[in-house]
């Protein structure tokens, strides 16, 4: 094929696929619903649903704790660190979802965290970046990157 | 600790984004390297000795529009099978300023690094001027190994193709009229020139564009960075048209009838 026929043909390609995917696309609306599903169970010590949107290879990059490749590691950690006592707040607006083409997405955001064991601390966003997997029809969380 | 001396502590932490590092410090200069080292001497140049080093062994690249491709040698054997061809190679530009770097720590020891900036991509041709195609983000995860700091996950995104001049000039449909009819190229074969809603409508076959008047002689495509020029023969009638791209001659379209 020629070159000129090369971009012709590029021409063709839709400008609405740019860029990140529309907040009322479908998959904007299924990541935003996962987010808040995941979440939820966070902030109510769902320990059983959490697991279930954990990949069983998942990684977790924290900014301060370390690289934790263990599931049953992270778990013990919620468990512990997080179960009644942090509640975890998106801030709005912030989700930005980039679609992976036949893997899954890649979501960024803002969030903040309250810990009731210290009341006093300000609550700062911090960003965060997961990359969600497509596994058959399920939807799982297969890295976290969470900086303070 | 009193939460005066907090309040006094956490005044001294800069606004300057989250928790991101100094562009003189030692980290950022050098993953600024390390950048470098990727895509200059490995990306730019096909330099796999470049990429071996700097990528991690199980490195995983996420590409909004390719998916994913896992692993160290099939990304370097799949980089260097196509894109590496030297009548058109992919150049990679970062654009200054945009790199911002975010430390990872275990236990206050640095363990890994977030990098992200905005990046351009360009086409080098023989014999042409470098021509953009697209620009995106990226966010790159670095971790420090044994053997020095490696690039473990790429994510690719938010690729845009770049924005070209759609701003126009009205021309008379008279003039419009005169260059209607059909033309024939020798690579890109037969072309229509007609008007549609008082603009000029090219048609050549698989394309079709309504194109923007830039001059009485000069219609570019209003995506892509072709234009045509006409030419006019001494007896004022249509001779054929220039096919410009990115401002260089790629062929002509002679017009076959009117």
């Amino acid at each position: 094929m020629n070159h000129f026929k090369i971009i012709l043909l590029f021409a063709l390609i839709p400008i609405s696929g740019m860029g990140q995917v529309a907040q009322d696309s479908e998959l904007f609306k299924t990541i935003s619903g996962l987010d808040q599903q995941y979440f939820d169970a966070y902030n109510s010590c769902d320990l059983k649903t959490q697991a279930t949107l954990y990949a069983e290879d998942i990684k977790f990059y924290h900014d301060k704790g370390g690289l934790s490749t263990v599931k049953q590691d992270i778990m013990e950690a919620i468990k512990n660190n997080i179960c009644n006592k942090v509640t975890r707040t998106l801030v709005a607006g912030s989700l930005e979802v980039h679609e992976i083409k036949d893997f899954g997405a890649v979501v960024m955001g803002l969030h903040t965290f309250y810990n009731n064991q210290e009341p006093n601390a300000i609550a700062k966003p911090s960003k965060f970046i997961m990359i969600w997997r497509k596994k058959d029809h399920h939807w799982e969380i297969a890295e976290v990157i969470s900086l303070h | 600790m009193t939460i005066y001396k907090s309040i006094i502590i956490a005044l001294f932490i800069p606004f300057l984004g989250i928790a991101q590092v100094a562009q003189d410090s030692e980290l950022f200069l050098h993953l600024q390297e390390m950048d470098h080292l990727v895509f200059e001497k490995g990306f730019n140049n096909c330099n796999k000795d470049a990429m071996q080093s700097s990528l991690s062994k199980d490195l995983e690249f996420f590409h909004d529009k390719g998916g994913i491709t896992k692993g160290k040698e099939v990304f370097i054997t799949s980089f260097i099978t196509n894109m590496c061809d030297e009548n058109k190679k992919p150049i990679r530009k970062l654009v200054p300023g945009s790199l911002t770097v975010f430390p990872l720590r275990d236990n206050g020891v640095i363990y890994g690094a977030i990098q992200k900036g905005v990046h351009e991509f360009f086409i080098k041709e023989p014999g042409k001027a470098l021509y953009k195609t697209e620009a995106s983000k990226f966010t790159h995860l670095w971790l420090k190994e044994d053997t020095g700091w490696k690039l473990s996950r790429v994510l690719s995104y938010d690729h845009q193709a770049p924005k070209h001049d759609t701003q126009g000039i009205k021309v008379a449909t008279e003039l419009l009229a005169r260059y209607s009819g059909n033309y024939k190229a020798p690579q890109a074969g037969n072309i229509t020139i007609s008007i549609k809603d008082d603009v000029m409508h090219l048609d050549a076959g698989k394309m079709q564009a309504d194109l923007v008047a830039k001059s009485d002689i000069l219609f570019a495509h209003p995506q892509a960075p072709i234009v045509l020029k006409f030419i006019t023969n001494n007896d004022g009638s249509i001779e054929k048209f220039i096919v410009l791209e990115n401002g260089t001659p790629v062929e002509e379209a002679i017009r076959i009838e009117r």
